[in-house]
């Protein structure tokens, strides 16, 4: 009897456990069916319903009794979307397809992938957007008997978009009128239009005053939002923190003697560095600043204190204010949070600002808090790794991991410097002075990446690039090329900007290894899909790579440079693929807005023209040496892809 | 007597008028609008001022294609090129910078010192 079983279940599922060929038989398909997230529709061959799961229900509001032998699909679509459908499908495979279920059916019954966006509409009318993939079900003789048609609400995706760039317009749309209201405001109170009464301007006072907080409140609206749809940009740098609050301290003293409240920066404080963004740590410090003050009344003093504790570094602004009531404590880091309404909007706040330190610190890796001032009022504080402790967590684990890098130079002093600061964080590194050593280390070592100088001798850089790609154990190895001018400092005027190269492919595109190579973690990066941007001046190309890839990555498809660069400015990519030989400029006139939230490069599949072409040589270099090579740059981009932006928090508290 | 001669491109009627007022607070500076990347063009070739302040977001050619359309012609591509834009975080300014723009003013800008940011931007160019 148990032998039986047993032998039964290795018949229905071979090499897998018994119990999970159980499920895998008929628990586990009526999950699926029953899943409420899926609408799953299946259709005989003439597209007749008979199968419409719980998904489906809940998502179209009918019942399954209402529609099985009774509807088919197109039942739930817009008229006006299956004829332009039919229409794209005509046109792409140069026949007539119907729009009815034709069009629906047509890629799927010729053995095609068929994945793609519609909306669905529901009993009521309403309707949703949905990303529908659709299968031709076949029998033992390979006859089509059915379609089976798997359907996922895509609203919340498409309202988030939607959300983002509704601020971004808003913010915009309201500030241009904002503009002229509070230049007009601004002459007039400087009595630019002659000297007026002083009962006008008092009021007029009052309303330039209120078209500045209006201007405010734009701003933290839209930080926020950047914040919140991780397109903010952060650029991490060594910050020497008691420079960095004098500086912000003095960009406030305006505001502090206009409410007649003193600033007071505590002696005691000493100097150390932080690794941060200053821009936005001096926004989280501006906004603890400016809070303190509000809440301070005349000649009061407010006091800013830098400390080190063990790693950490603490800044903290305390105000003998009113305090923190006890019943807003648990909510004053939320948006719009303001305990006494009336008292802080008085003095101009827009309920944001602690909101936005919170979002800034987080991203550093640190923690903000508030405690009680002795005495009564508040005082907050940011805590940040020091400097020190940022590196050595990150060198040690580097060390543990043993990382091999191959750094590809052909200049000996410049290799020998970057080697020297590679080991100094961890990394254990060759060094390839030609092409040839260069494919012989690869063959011999794995690596965990490889950096590529495109200044080796002539004609050899880009060919390296696409050989060392298509070596098969490096399949997945990170490879960066960076420019020969490597530089110790960073140079404040010049952007800066290495390439992450997935891959670098002669034109015309193999579509294929193009999907294979996107559909490595390092783009994927997460669970969510890969959002991918394809600049090709090749509209054929444009779509057979959406489609392609459509299944696993939102692509997004443009034809120019100006189109790309406004994709780019509107949304945060994964990664993009790019044709540098364009009609007009080539895809590296973009290389500076290549980069993800934090600045650095995303990984880049190139095409080029399979002869080697000096003239877009020579551009690819051009692009390179425009764009210098801080050493702080490449270390930060090995870090982040090789050990990951967050540091291990095991390792939190070790000396 | 005025030797400052700058260029105002911004579709905005209001704002124009306010970059103007703003800007006559100095007697030194004149200024001419255009409500587009096109005429900007033209009045950039033929009255050659000092320096152009640029709206980048303009229907049909918007700033950053009006710098670079300036920067084709020989006749105006010396021309230091200040924006004028909502967008100013510091990594979008160094964008700006890269594509050859001499500066960045935000809007909405204090129209009581507007000629005084202008006239640094002039600096460099004065200076080189």
């Amino acid at each position: 009897m148990i032998a039986d079983d047993e032998a039964r279940a290795s018949e229905t599922a071979a090499g897998m456990p018994r119990n999970a060929a159980a499920l895998n038989t008929e628990v586990l398909q009526k999950a699926i069916l029953n899943s409420a997230d899926f609408a799953i529709i299946a259709t005989d061959a003439k597209g007749i319903i008979q199968v419409f799961n719980a998904g489906a229900e809940r998502m179209l509001g009918y019942a399954a009794s209402e529609v099985v032998n009774k509807k088919t699909p197109n039942d739930f679509h817009d008229p006006q979307e299956l004829i332009a459908r039919a229409k794209m499908l005509s046109d792409k495979f140069a026949t007539t397809v119907a729009p009815g279920l034709d069009s629906l059916t047509y890629k799927a019954s010729r053995g095609i992938a068929d994945t793609h966006e519609l909306d669905y509409i529901r009993k009521d009318g309403s309707r949703f957007p949905v990303h529908v993939t659709i299968t031709a079900l076949r029998d033992d003789q390979n006859e089509i008997i059915g379609y089976l048609k798997i359907g996922i609400d895509n609203s919340a995706q498409v309202a988030m978009h939607l959300k983002d760039e509704f601020v971004a317009t808003v913010s915009h749309e309201l500030r241009t009128p904002l503009t002229s209201i509070a230049g007009a405001l601004g002459l007039l109170t400087g009595n630019v239009a002659g000297k007026l009464p002083e009962s006008a301007m008092h009021l007029l006072t009052i309303a330039y005053a209120n078209s500045q907080r209006l201007v405010r409140l734009l701003n933290d609206i839209l930080d926020i939002e950047k914040m919140e749809s991780g397109k903010a940009v952060f650029d991490f740098k060594r910050v020497e923190v008691r420079s960095l609050v004098e500086h912000t301290i003095e960009a406030n003293r305006a505001l502090a003697q206009g409410c007649d409240v003193r600033i007071r920066f505590d002696p005691a404080s000493a100097a150390f560095d932080v690794r941060a963004d200053p821009d936005r740590l001096e926004q989280a410090i501006t906004n603890l600043l400016s809070n303190a003050i509000k809440f301070s009344s005349p000649g009061e003093e407010v006091v800013v204190a830098a400390e080190t504790r063990g790693d950490t570094v603490r800044i903290s602004v305390g105000d003998h204010g009113p305090g923190v009531p006890n019943e807003f404590k648990p909510h004053i880091f939320e948006k719009f949070a303001q305990a006494d309404g009336t008292d802080a909007r008085k003095k101009g706040g827009t309920g944001l600002g602690l909101s936005i330190v919170k979002q800034i610190v987080d991203r550093l890796d640190g923690a903000v808090g508030f405690a009680d001032a002795p005495g009564g009022g508040a005082v907050f504080h940011i805590d940040l790794p020091n400097w020190a402790r940022a590196v050595r967590l990150q060198t040690r684990f580097i060390r543990k991991a043993h990382l091999h890098i191959l750094l590809c130079e052909d200049n000996p002093e410049a290799a020998i410097v970057l080697a020297d600061r590679l080991g100094q964080e961890g990394f254990v590194t060759d060094v390839a002075l030609t092409a040839n050593e260069a494919v012989a280390r690869v063959a011999a070592t794995p690596y965990a990446a490889i950096l590529v100088d495109l200044q080796l001798p002539e004609g050899d850089d880009i060919d390296l690039i696409k050989q060392l790609r298509s070596q098969p154990q490096i399949y997945n190895t990170l490879l960066v090329v960076l420019s020969a001018d490597l530089e110790q400092t960073h140079d404040e005027g010049r952007p800066s900007t290495l390439l992450n190269i997935l891959d670098w492919l002669d034109t015309p595109i193999d579509v294929a290894r193009l999907v294979r190579v996107l559909d490595r973690p390092i783009v994927r990066n997460g669970t969510t899909r890969p959002r991918i941007l394809h600049l090709d001046s090749n509209r054929d190309a444009l779509g057979v790579v959406a489609k392609a890839l459509g299944a696993k990555a939102e692509v997004m498809s443009v034809d120019s440079i100006e189109k790309a660069r406004r994709a780019l400015a509107a949304n945060r990519f994964n990664a993009a693929v790019l044709d540098v030989a364009l009609a007009a400029g080539s895809g590296f006139d973009l290389l500076h807005e290549l980069r993800d939230s934090e600045g650095d490069a995303i990984p880049l599949v190139v095409f080029s023209p399979p002869d080697a072409n000096p003239v877009f040589a020579a551009q690819v270099r051009g692009a390179l040496i425009k764009s210098r090579t801080p050493i702080d740059n490449v270390i930060a981009i090995l870090r982040k892809r090789l050990v990951g932006s967050s540091l291990p928090s095991n390792d939190k508290d070790a000396a | 007597m005025s030797s400052l001669r700058v260029l105002h491109i911004d579709d905005e009627p209001d704002i124009r008028e306010i970059v103007a007022a703003s800007l006559g607070l100095d007697p030194e500076f004149a200024v001419r609008g255009c409500d587009s990347g096109a005429d900007g063009l033209a009045a950039a070739a033929q009255w050659r001022p000092d320096l152009i302040l640029l709206d980048i977001m303009m229907p049909v050619m918007d700033g950053p294609t009006t710098l670079a359309r300036l920067r084709e012609n020989p006749q105006t591509a010396g021309i230091p090129v200040v924006f004028m834009t909502a967008r100013a975080q510091p990594r979008e300014i160094d964008h700006f910078k890269s594509l050859g723009a001499a500066g960045v003013i935000s809007k909405p800008f204090d129209p009581m010192t507007l000629a005084a940011s202008v006239r640094s931007q002039m600096q460099p160019a004065n200076a080189g």
